[in-house]
């Protein structure tokens, strides 16, 4: 079995994560012996792979993750601020410049694959109020829960603020609302 | 006619590996230094990231490309390889029975390496604030969902079945999404757009 060229992206991302079936990973790999140009793409992938870990490992990303994900940055040593709620709770928070912040939001989201997450901020010094860019997520649905996390450096640079969450969705083709997840943040 | 003399430097381009490999082969008591060098340059990555796939861990790797080009350079002085214009597959099956044996005397050191690996890349990140400020504001610019299967798949090192089912996504659409985040990171990258078929 011959491997194609130029070789497609999603062929080499298989082979990168040794999904590709066995014939085709190893067709595939007797290309990369013989052609640079697929070899220096492989390449570039790998060069990937490694600054997603890098920034990830380094608390610096933003992003809607699952608990596998925190199982991760646990066994890597990330220092986690974690804070989960459900619907009706309010927990104080805080997070280090070198802390990951993780915001953990539990209700029964059914079978809804596409959410909504909409924050307002509201300044307790100024009584001033702001509304994030609302953010579409997608919820771990083996554990019931939207997990997000963002760097501590960012979460610190809010002053003294209640944020108050609601995660909108559809359930059944009805609009559904769960919240809401009050975080009463000191920087 | 080819020469058994190194090369002037400027001749390596021009030359095919089947070249190098006939080169040195038949260049008798003297080496062919140039062609020698010149091939484990052509194939050291390559057979670097063939033994990171395969052997998991940024030491073993090194030590196969060691093992792989030492043995290519040692058949090939010695005409022992049959057919010099096909290198590339003697050298990817001396990696295969290399990394074979190296898996099965390996045994389980890999989780401890990988975290060393990772923790490297964090350091070696947080020491270049202008890369890390690349590589964060790429992944941003990334639609929250590729976001999230990119860091799942690279960081967590989840499988795409995996991904698939904490997401209530079919596996499909993951590597759909996937192929579509990592095509968005080259180009923001640096590394140019899709490059090949998609």
């Amino acid at each position: 079995m011959a491997a194609d060229h130029p070789v497609s992206l999603a062929d080499l991302v298989d082979l990168q994560l040794g999904e590709l079936p066995e014939a085709a990973a190893e067709a595939l790999e007797a290309h990369l012996f013989e052609c640079p140009v697929c070899a220096a793409r492989l390449d570039e992938l790998d060069r990937i792979a490694a600054a997603v870990r890098g920034a990830a490992a380094a608390a610096a990303v933003a992003a809607n993750v699952t608990g596998a994900f925190l199982e991760r940055a646990l066994g890597d040593g990330l220092s986690l601020r974690e804070y989960r709620l459900a619907p009706g709770e309010t927990v104080a928070c805080s997070a280090g410049p070198e802390d990951l912040y993780v915001v953990r939001l539990a209700a029964d989201f059914g079978m809804a694959a596409e959410l909504t997450v909409r924050v307002e901020v509201r300044d307790l010094g100024s009584g001033a109020t702001q509304a994030l860019p609302p953010r579409e997520v997608v919820p771990d649905v083996e554990r019931g829960e939207v997990v997000l996390t963002v760097p501590g450096s960012e979460v610190r640079a809010y002053p003294r603020s209640l944020w108050t969450i609601a995660v909108d969705g559809e359930v059944g083709g009805r609009p559904v609302s769960w919240g809401p997840f009050v975080m009463d943040h000191t920087p | 006619m080819e020469s058994n003399h190194p090369s002037p430097l400027g001749e390596a381009p021009e030359l095919a590996d089947a070249d190098l490999a006939r080169r040195i082969a038949g260049a008798g008591e003297e080496p062919a230094a140039f062609e020698e060098a010149e091939l484990c340059r052509r194939f050291a990555r390559r057979l670097y990231l063939y033994g990171l796939r395969h052997l998991r861990a940024e030491d073993r790797a090194r030590d196969l490309v060691q093992e792989v080009l030492l043995l290519t350079l040692e058949k090939l002085r010695a005409g022992a390889v049959r057919e010099p214009e096909r290198i590339g597959s003697f050298i990817l099956g001396a990696a295969r029975m290399t990394s074979r044996a190296m898996a099965r005397a390996g045994a389980r050191e890999d989780d401890l390496a990988a975290a060393g690996e990772v923790a490297a890349a964090a350091d070696a990140l947080r020491a270049d604030p202008l890369a890390r400020d690349l590589v964060v504001r790429c992944l941003e610019a990334l639609a929250e969902r590729q976001r999230t299967v990119i860091v799942l798949t690279y960081y967590a090192e989840q499988s795409t079945a995996a991904i698939a089912s904490s997401l209530g996504l079919s596996a499909n659409n993951v590597r759909v999404i996937r192929h579509r985040g990592v095509a968005q990171l080259r180009t923001c990258l640096g590394f140019g757009g899709e490059g090949g078929a998609a």
